[in-house]
């Protein structure tokens, strides 16, 4: 029977037939597959009607502000496009940073845009008052304010002082004498709290100098700085500053170096970067600054003090010589005699070293004393007046004390206060646990939070009143006497919240009566004018207020000198006693090392995903707590690195991954500050531990300091691995040769490798305009992070989380690699920047199958993401592995996504990505040049890393053009590329770390 | 080996098959629709499920590709070999093997489309002529891979 025969009465299937059925098939298929990748739909963009006359769409514009991400008040200056903020750097003209902003700088935007950020004013609704079920809901604004006012009033109904207590972060200038101002008028006590408040220092400056203070400290003068756990390249007093006086410093001149050498119980980023690193047992550095003091007297090495004050500093050290703390320190005797004759030489005079003490080696009960003995070193070679200033001090100087902190604890347990009124503090977080804060909370009837964070202490408020993020905020920093950086709103506000300043304001004036009366009327932005009128009158200016003003607002603030004082040794000196720090626990059981992290400070840094994705420069580890111990501790305890172990102190407990860690002395668990929060938003809560748990409450006798360094604990290994994610695996390079060293002698002389010959089968590419090309000092870098982020916030780099990050997944354009060698010249870590190198023969583009990736006639190597198919055959030929592959859809919650840079494509899943020189920056700059009618000429493109750099190691510029820097760089003995004998031809040079031997006897960085 | 069993083995290619046949069917059609929907939501959510851990960026897929294309070339080799040594017996080997070389390079084609990082582009790897006057890069090992699995291996099973 033929099918067509089947006609219209048979069944369907023969109806059909099998011609009929192929073209149906045949047009069905494309039809499914065509609907199924439907377009995305079309995004209507609606120009400007009446466009704001100061936006030009794509041309971008900068304010200048300051940084508040830490209280060091860097200068800011933030690039808005089309009224959002998409950059952060660093103000040229700020005499602190001078054009550069560390990590923290550069992850501000992500405290901007922060998800978790509280929109709108919340108020405490009980839910259940027997079960303690309460949560926050949002009210009015009104509402709130009228609650806090209400609450205010009350308080001071019965005319008790101090039944208010404001806690604010140690703030400065215009809004610090506001909130002194506001605290007066309604008869409070007010607390300036920060958790690194440098007590030690300023006891220590009374004790020794009768004058209470942080001194200002010039790195770049010092040929040989000494340091005592200060680390000034990660979170002691003013990184951004010292890491360029540092890097100044430590360049070459006249074929001599500086030296740097460190003495802390860890190899600490700072660590890192010294020529030697003594590691000491924790708590006696003390000794060895004392035992150096000692040497430097006996050897009649002191400079410009006077003979009577000798007298009484050598009574003072006299049993402190090195051989007597040899022993105890765990620092052979002739060491630290070296270090005291290099450190106070006559020949060389007075004021050309320096030392500095911190960190982990100034948290003990012995803080004071080893801060003491610091000046005193300082003071016995004559740096005082010269590398190490009185006279302009550092505004820590005025913060609070641990004490203070701990004496309003046991108010606040005695039922003493009514209303705390907090602002941008996480006591709950940063105090101790055993010190009770948290409990202690519990008695205060009314607890109102000034903050945008929900953090674990605004958690605990009953009013919580949502402040604008520093971006958003009119202000000004003081973070040093002579410089006064003013702050900006750089956008519109992006939700519901209002000025700090303004709402005091507004409370004070609800309040009525003498506390309106004595509050200046307006807005906080009038009350700053007028703080600013009165320094235009000072400055005795020829110009109006208004321009000075509009002058001051564009370079940033206003700076002045301040003149070192002159300070003599005070007469309590002589009372002094030096001790070793006391630590609580069992005798032989291994130290507590808490110390402060890069990347989160003291933990406000935990909710920003840049500073959780970029791994810690020492450990490589992200998203992530440890506990770092040596070998042989590790081997003690009987647990391996990735086991969980349970480490208790006599105030707390906590369970955290252990991380082996041979550079580090035994006896130490050391565990970053920073992370275990238990709220404050998706990227902080519920990951890590929190270390300051487990420390003991009492603060330090002489300054009322937190004792981070005072317990021992019981470490107990658990049955569980948790490994942490860690993103190189190795320290050791096998004699790779990628981060290579040069000794200073070799150097000297001339010994250099010659750079490998060139060769090639193809004829070489032509770059008949520019030639970008990159150089790289290694001598300079630091490891700090800071161009990392800076890649993030510039490129659109996603975020990829942790559970990504275990399988090394990162997205990050440039990355440090940190590499650990000792070897006879005494090199030990050696950090190297790597991103892609821009090769001339690029191993990478021959090999794409569909020309995704080529080479620019500008020398770049160009990935064009539209092209990419997603074979990944560029990414395993790439013998630098700088390409990064979307393995998922970049994900940026709102309003994140408000950072991301317009000039820079945002990548889709299945799309290779890397480093591109910055090519929209490369661009901008041609624009602009053309647009000027000249030449591009050098300094005119600087792509993100390059422009953030504290120490200016990385040096970008045009290979054709003879006199610009990258080519004079280029052209350095020292100059070498990474895997050259590849033949890879990369377009980055970099500039081998010198290193210069160990005196006798000392340990190897 | 009865008369009445090769008749049987013979004719059965002919009669409606039994459950057994069509169980096995019905297995085989579960796999596939595993596999497509495998496939389906690695487009969908991208090649992070597949578990790549960089710097490892080719993994089992690559692999597979190889494993199949390997297979590939034995069918090949077996056919050619018997025909170079003149085999009279070659036939019934030849036509299975050669069944399976076919087989398998289509099966080895289909690894770099589900390898992509984004598959509904596959088709940029052939030159085709097209406005934006872009070619493939013949340079690059994985056209050749690709010339190979679409061309040459397919012609050369047919002969």
């Amino acid at each position: 029977m033929s099918l067509l025969d089947a006609g219209n009465n048979g069944p369907l299937v023969e109806r059909v037939g099998r011609r009929t059925f192929l073209k149906l098939l045949g047009a069905a298929a494309p039809a499914v597959a065509a609907s199924a990748c439907s377009p995305i739909p079309p995004e209507r963009i609606i120009p400007y009607v009446i466009p704001p006359e100061d936006e030009v769409p794509g041309v971008a514009t900068w304010y200048a502000t300051s940084c508040r991400e830490c209280p060091a008040g860097c200068g800011m200056a933030v690039r808005t496009l089309d009224g959002r903020a998409v950059k952060v750097e660093g103000n040229r003209d700020h005499p602190v940073n001078q054009g550069r902003l560390c990590i923290r700088g550069q992850a501000a935007l992500q405290g901007l845009y922060n998800p978790d950020r509280i929109r709108g004013a919340r108020r405490r609704e009980v839910m259940n008052a027997a079960a303690g079920q309460s949560r926050l809901t949002p009210v009015p604004w009104e509402d709130a304010l009228a609650a806090l006012t209400d609450r205010l009033r009350m308080a001071r109904q019965d005319g008790r002082a101090n039944r208010i207590v404001i806690v604010t972060p140690l703030l400065t200038a215009s809004l610090d004498r506001l909130f002194d101002a506001w605290a007066k008028a309604l008869g409070a006590r007010r607390l300036r709290y920060e958790p690194f408040a440098y007590e030690a220092f300023r006891a220590a400056s009374r004790i020794c100098f009768g004058r209470d203070g942080v001194p200002h400290y010039e790195l770049a003068r010092a040929d040989v700085l000494v340091s005592f756990g200060a680390d000034f390249l990660e979170t002691w007093l003013s990184t951004v500053e010292h890491s360029g006086g540092f890097a100044q410093a430590r360049r070459l001149r006249d074929g001599r170096k500086s030296r740097f050498i460190h003495v802390e119980p860890r190899l600490s980023l700072t660590a890192s970067n010294a020529d030697e690193w003594l590691a000491s047992r924790p708590g006696t550095e003390i000794l060895v600054a004392l035992a150096m003091v000692h040497v430097i007297l006996a050897e009649g090495r002191s400079q410009t003090i006077p003979a009577a004050e000798v007298t009484t500093i050598r009574n003072l050290v006299a049993p402190f010589a090195p051989d007597a703390v040899a022993g105890r320190t765990g620092i052979p005797a002739q060491t630290i005699t070296n270090l005291a004759r290099l450190f106070s030489d006559p020949q060389a005079g007075p004021g050309r070293s320096l030392a500095i003490g911190g960190g982990v080696a100034a948290s003990g009960s012995n803080a004071t004393g080893t801060q003491v003995a610091v000046h005193l070193l300082n003071y016995v070679a004559g740096n005082v007046g010269t590398t190490a200033q009185f006279g302009p001090d550092a505004s820590y100087g005025r913060a609070s004390t641990y004490r203070d902190m701990a004496d309003l604890v046991a108010s606040m347990r005695a039922g003493e206060v009514e209303v705390l009124v907090t602002y941008e503090v996480n006591p709950v977080f940063t105090l101790p646990g055993a010190l009770g804060f948290d409990a202690a909370l519990g008695r205060v009837p009314f607890v109102a939070s000034f903050s945008n964070a929900l953090d674990e202490t605004t958690a605990r408020a009953h009013l919580v009143l949502p402040t604008h993020s520093p971006l958003e905020s009119w202000g000004d920093v003081e973070p040093r006497a002579g410089v006064r950086g003013l702050m900006q709103p750089v956008m519109e506000p992006l939700f519901d919240s209002r000025h700090v300043g303004d709402m005091l304001l507004d409370v004070g004036r609800r309040l009525g009566g003498d506390v309106s009366a004595a509050l200046p009327s307006g807005d906080f932005y009038k009350y700053l004018g007028s703080q600013w009128q009165a320094l235009h009158s000072q400055a005795k200016s020829a110009a109006s207020f208004d321009d000075f003003w509009a002058e001051a607002l564009g370079r940033g603030g206003m700076w002045s000198a301040i003149a070192a004082e002159k300070v003599t040794l005070s007469a309590g000196i002589a009372a002094s006693s030096f001790v070793t720090a006391e630590l609580g626990g069992t005798a032989g059981a291994p130290v507590l090392m808490p110390y402060p992290s890069l990347h989160f400070y003291d933990g406000r840094g935990a909710n920003r995903s840049w500073l959780q994705e970029i791994p810690d420069p020492v450990t490589k580890a992200a998203w992530s707590s440890w506990a770092e111990v040596h070998p042989d501790t590790a081997k003690a305890l009987g647990a391996k690195d990735g086991l969980l172990v349970t480490v208790e102190s006599d105030h707390g407990k906590l369970d955290v991954p252990l991380l082996v860690n041979a550079h580090l002395t035994p006896g130490v668990v050391a565990i970053p500050i920073g992370q275990g929060h238990r709220e404050y938003g998706r990227y902080a809560a519920g990951r890590g531990v929190n270390p300051i748990v487990l420390i003991d409450p009492a603060p330090e006798a002489l300054s009322g300091g937190a004792r981070w360094l005072s317990v021992r604990v019981r470490v107990t290994p658990r049955a569980l691995r948790r490994p942490v994610p860690r993103l190189q695996a190795s320290e050791q390079q096998f004699d790779s040769g990628v981060a290579q060293v040069v000794s200073l002698a070799d150097l000297n002389a001339g010994r250099l490798e010659a750079p490998e010959p060139h060769r090639s089968l193809y004829a070489d590419h032509k770059h008949p305009a520019h030639r970008w090309g990159m150089a790289i000092d290694l001598d300079t870098c630091t490891g700090c992070n800071a161009c990392v982020a800076a890649c993030y916030a510039e490129n659109n780099v996603p975020v990829v989380g942790a559970e990504a990050m275990y399988r090394n997944r990162t997205m990050a354009w440039l990355r440090i690699e940190r590499f650990v060698e000792p070897s006879a010249e005494g090199s030990g870590t050696r950090f190297i920047p790597m991103l892609c190198q821009h090769c001339d023969h690029a191993p990478c583009e021959t090999v794409c199958p569909v020309y995704a990736t080529y080479h620019s006639d500008e020398g770049l190597n160009a990935q064009v993401y539209n092209r990419c198919v997603g074979t990944r055959y560029c990414g395993n030929n790439c013998p630098y592995r700088v390409r990064r592959f979307n393995w998922f859809e970049p994900d940026f919650p709102d309003p994140l996504h408000l950072q991301l840079n317009p000039d820079v494509t945002a990548r889709s899943v299945g799309v290779m990505e890397k480093c591109t020189f910055c090519v929209q920056r490369i661009q901008a700059g041609k624009r602009q040049a053309k647009d000027e009618n000249r030449p591009v000429k050098d300094g005119d493109v600087v792509p993100a890393c390059a422009q953030t750099c504290p120490g200016q190691a990385i040096v970008f510029g045009d290979l054709n053009d003879p006199q610009s820097r990258v080519s004079q760089l280029g052209k350095e003995a020292r100059g070498y590329h990474v895997f050259g004998e590849l033949n890879t031809r990369p377009a980055i040079m970099y500039l081998k770390k010198i290193v210069s031997p160990p005196g006798a006897g000392t340990n190897r960085t | 080996m009865s008369f009445r069993r090769i008749n049987d083995d013979i004719l059965g290619g002919l009669e409606t098959p039994g459950l057994a046949y069509f169980a096995g069917v019905g297995l085989a059609l579960a796999v596939l629709a595993l596999a497509l929907y495998a496939f389906w939501y690695q487009v969908e959510v991208g090649l992070g499920v597949a578990g790549y851990q960089p710097p490892v960026l080719w993994a089992v897929y690559i692999t597979n590709f190889v494993f199949w294309v390997g297979i590939t070339h034995s069918g090949t080799l077996v056919s050619a070999v018997l025909y170079l040594c003149r085999a009279r017996w070659r036939t019934g080997i030849a036509r299975a093997s050669e069944a399976m070389t076919v087989f398998a390079i289509m099966t080895a084609g289909l690894f770099p489309i589900i390898h992509l990082g984004r598959p509904w582009f596959f088709y940029w790897l052939f030159p085709y002529p097209n406005q934006r006057q872009l070619w493939v890069n013949f340079k690059s090992p994985l056209i050749w891979d690709v010339r190979r699995s679409s061309g040459t291996s397919s012609r050369s099973a047919a002969t």
